[in-house]
């Protein structure tokens, strides 16, 4: 197997490990992707043979950013899920925290006349009181 | 706005109740209102929630002689529009295969920020500030003086040595590839002046490629913030990987020194990495023969058309 031929087998490799994730569907398989399948056809098409091993065919080359790029996006979302915040508490959390009550119907409609309202403006209405 | 994507839909609806609960007053009597509507700041639009099932990638314009057909994606039974709402559509399968992998890699919220592929496809339809190839070029140009490369740091003699080290043979091999003089400053403020005599030189260099891939070349020296290591990795000289490294050689410096903070340092390289990675993939998909469609000229045929044309004016 020559160079060429040898470095193309570990970046198809490396294609199907980074292509495997698209893949949502329990039954579907990598291989059955239209990108798997239009992979297969320029690897085809442009044989990664090479004269010498500083010069790469623009397939090989394709194939080597695309598995770098599909990589870095992969790492990127791992580490910002693991990291990322969980965002601001809600109202009725912080409420709960300090130890007050939410109203049940915060906005009427003071178009109609005879709007009801359920909140209380009663400021000692609090669990502990 | 009845035409508009789910998508769209989505945001505006977002967007449209905030400023719903932001004009009400807390002080006026006539509407109490709860803290909730109060005290939640609405700094960014919700998430986009993964509103598709299927994405495939079809066919809009068949292939013919002068023409390479287009192609476009799907998501459901949906066509894919960009955010001028103009249809996607590209003359390059492989960039329509690489966007609809982006949108298929998605799960519950859909991350906007991290479909580079989608990001540049739609600047390159939508072309929103109209930009030529030419002013692409004098944008990166103008950036030129400002490369990492051309900035050495003398405060730490061990970073110097090894800037001189790793980063002198690419700076002298650009210099001899494409026969221009890049100055490099040290410590200072004022950058470095690069003679009209490079700028010209790099300038015909850079218009000889078309505006797609001219977008994705920029897309990949603003990740790596030299245009001297992603022409590096463009000729082949360097490979991915080494002009990433040496993109963050100070950064690897102080961070083996200090240590490595991973939802910083490893967030931004590999933000970087995967940026840098789908500019360059883009740049070629739009310049490379296998996946860029160049007509094969048959010399039978055109001599054929030239006898024919000669004739008719005889």
């Amino acid at each position: 197997m020559s160079l060429g031929q040898e470095r193309g087998l570990h970046l198809l490799r490396a294609l199907y490990r980074e292509l495997r994730p698209s893949v949502l569907e329990p039954n579907k398989h990598v291989y059955q992707t239209p990108a798997w399948k239009y992979i297969v056809k320029t690897c085809r098409e442009c044989p990664p043979s090479e004269p010498s091993p500083e010069t790469i065919s623009p397939a090989l080359r394709v194939g080597e950013y695309y598995v770098s790029a599909l990589r870095g996006t992969r790492e990127y979302l791992r580490i910002h899920t693991v990291y990322k915040g969980k965002g601001e508490r809600s109202p009725k959390d912080l409420a709960e925290i300090l130890g007050f009550y939410m109203p049940d119907d915060p906005t009427p409609d003071p178009r109609k006349k005879n709007h009801k309202t359920n909140r209380d403006d009663s400021i000692t209405n609090t669990p502990n009181s | 706005m009845a035409n508009s994507t789910g998508l769209v839909r989505s945001i505006l609806k977002g967007t449209l109740s905030t400023t719903k609960r932001f004009r009400i007053s807390p002080l006026d009597r006539r509407f109490p209102l709860a803290a909730q509507y109060i005290s939640k700041r609405f700094y960014s639009p919700e998430p986009v929630r993964r509103f598709y099932g299927d994405v495939t990638v079809v066919p809009i314009q068949t292939a013919s002689r002068g023409s390479p057909g287009t192609w476009g994606v799907n998501l459901d039974k949906r066509a894919l529009r960009t955010p001028s709402k103009k249809l996607f559509e590209v003359d390059n399968e492989a960039v329509a295969l690489a966007v609809a992998n982006e949108w298929a890699v998605q799960r519950d919220i859909v991350m906007l920020n991290t479909m580079h592929m989608t990001a540049l496809a739609n600047t390159a339809i939508d072309n929103p500030f109209n930009k030529t190839k030419f002013s692409i070029c004098n944008e990166m140009l103008s950036f030129l003086p400002l490369d990492t490369i051309l900035y050495r740091s003398e405060e730490n003699e061990r970073l110097w040595e090894l800037q001189r080290e790793l980063w002198d043979p690419n700076l002298q091999w650009f210099q001899k590839a494409f026969q221009v003089k890049l100055p490099i400053v040290a410590g200072a403020i004022t950058p470095p002046h690069i003679p009209d005599e490079s700028l010209a030189v790099l300038r015909k260099e850079l218009m000889s490629y078309r505006f797609d891939a001219l977008l994705g070349l920029q897309f990949a020296a603003e990740a790596l913030k030299s245009l001297i290591l992603t022409m590096g990795v463009l000729k082949m000289h360097l490979s991915t990987e080494q002009g990433l490294r040496l993109s963050r050689l100070e950064l690897d410096f102080q961070t083996q020194h200090w240590g490595n903070v991973e939802w910083s340092h490893d967030l931004e390289n590999y933000d970087t990495m995967s940026r840098f990675s789908c500019g360059m993939m883009f740049f070629s998909l739009n310049t490379f023969a296998p996946f860029r469609y160049i007509e094969k000229v048959d010399p039978e045929t055109t001599l054929a058309f030239e006898k024919k044309s000669t004739s008719h004016h005889k």
